[in-house]
């Protein structure tokens, strides 16, 4: 017979458990934010296919489209979404992906000017120039090699490279 | 006779973005999605210089499906249904009235991005279209008189092949599209409609919000401008041209537009300017649109 008491028991230990492997596993690591200029978009008619396409995206969340000046901007809440699939999304909307601003956190490898920012998987961005590059030298200096960079991503070659605008120790 | 003049309204109401509203536009449908437009139209023409005193009214509903098959190619698909009515002064006298309704000829279409130049708040396109109008329609309808005549009938009966050529400019405050196309129409039941050219050109501005442009993906009211001017030649019928068919129309077309992100709701009066028929053709007095379209 199971007395309440051996529940309690089971049920505490099973959430101490937890709480130990969450302290425990690495901090997610993702592209969190996107940010992309759309050049072509003019009128609200022709903004809700791109809205759509966007939305479609595996893990987006919170698009949001300023026609004034051209933006459109959305979260990704799981997953690992690099910028191909999102470029691929505007011109399925029948527009044009210029510029494209992200915000990601995850774990810095390498040193000195060679950096790579590990976003889940086996996926990686390099890190290089931009104006809060500096600073994140410094912070991987210190050894704080988990962090959040902002600043606006190409592709170089077979390289997604992000120009660090923003850099911070997460 | 009037006799196709409303086929031509019907076709070129095929735009189913935001843009004109008597004619198509060069703006982009997204990849693998559907708009919905419906549209009543009620064409009236009265200006007849013949003993018969013809009065013709035609309500209109067609029903436009565009899908976009790749980010530069949209098919299109339009379905009419008519309500034809026409008052007519008979040799004993006599004041009849003619009518007929039911759904009239489909006509589909496909439309592909040739041009494309995107910049920030701006986007110039081109686009050529190619498309069939199908004798859906029913021909021979008759009453207690007989035949009606082809500006009554709801279909043509025949196969007409049109294509042309639309010019898209738009920005955040203003559009400007521009239009040349030609159809051409061919024999049926040994009737044979003329060919038609016509030329369009629409410009939208921007009045409600009259400044900057707030903050999202906020709704927009167009003052819109356009015009039509449409070429039609004669008809024959068995062979033989038609003298009181066919001329020109030449149309200016206030209107307004309500553009929001899932829906446009928009109305226009096409008022001639010109209205000159061949011989002792039907003379238009106007064609009034009132249209709503949704993205799903």
């Amino acid at each position: 017979m199971i007395s309440t008491r051996d529940i309690l028991t089971v049920i505490t230990a099973t959430a101490v458990l937890i709480g130990i492997v969450a302290v425990a596993a690495p901090a997610l690591a993702a592209v969190d934010h996107y940010e992309v200029q759309v050049d072509g978009l003019a009128c609200p008619f022709c903004a809700y296919g791109l809205e759509k396409k966007l939305k479609e995206l595996p893990g987006v969340a919170n698009v949001q489209i300023e026609l004034n000046t051209g933006w459109a901007s959305f979260d990704v809440s799981s997953g690992v979404l690099l910028p191909a699939p999102v470029q691929a999304a505007v011109r399925d909307a029948g527009f044009t992906p210029r510029d494209i601003k992200v915000t990601a956190s995850g774990i810095v490898q390498g040193k000195g000017d060679e950096l790579r920012l590990s976003i889940g998987g086996d996926q990686t961005i390099a890190l290089h120039g931009g104006a809060a590059f500096g600073q994140l030298r410094a912070l991987v200096k210190e050894g704080h090699r988990d962090v959040v960079v902002t600043g606006l991503i190409r592709r170089v070659d077979d390289t997604w490279q992000l120009t660090v605008a923003k850099a911070k120790q997460r | 006779m009037a006799s196709l003049v409303l086929a031509s309204a019907l076709i070129w109401t095929s735009g189913a973005e935001a843009g004109p509203i008597t004619f198509n536009t060069a703006l982009p449908v997204h990849a693998n999605e559907l708009i919905l437009r419906e549209q009543v139209i009620w064409l009236r023409a009265t200006d007849d210089p013949s003993p018969m005193d013809r009065h013709l009214n035609v309500i209109a509903v067609p029903t436009v499906l565009v899908y976009g098959a790749h980010p530069r190619v949209a098919l299109f698909g339009i379905l009419p249904f008519l309500y034809k009515r026409m008052d007519v002064t008979m040799p004993s006298g006599d004041r009849v009235r003619r009518s007929a309704s039911g759904f009239g000829d489909l006509s589909t279409f496909v439309r592909v991005t040739a041009l494309q130049i995107d910049r920030l708040r701006e986007t110039i396109r081109l686009a050529p279209f190619v498309g069939l109008k199908m004798p859906t329609g029913a021909t021979g309808i008759a009453d207690d008189l007989g035949q009606l005549p082809p500006a009554l009938q709801l279909g043509s009966g025949s196969w007409d092949p049109f294509g042309g050529l639309i010019f898209t400019w738009q920005k955040l405050r203003w559009e400007f599209d521009l239009s040349g196309s030609y159809v051409v129409r061919t024999r049926a039941n040994d009737f044979n409609a003329g060919d038609e050219a016509r030329g369009d050109a629409s410009f939208q501005y921007r009045v409600v919000p009259w400044g900057e442009v707030g903050p999202g993906v906020p709704s927009w009211l167009f003052a819109v401008l356009e015009t039509n001017v449409i070429w039609q030649d004669h008809d024959e019928i068995a062979g033989v041209r038609n003298p009181n068919s066919g001329g020109v129309n030449w149309y200016l077309a206030p209107g307004l537009q309500w553009v929001t992100l899932r829906t446009v709701l928009e109305a226009a009066v096409q008022i001639p300017v010109l209205s000159r028929p061949n011989g002792q053709g039907l003379g238009r007095d106007f064609i009034a649109r009132l249209s709503f379209r949704v993205n799903f």
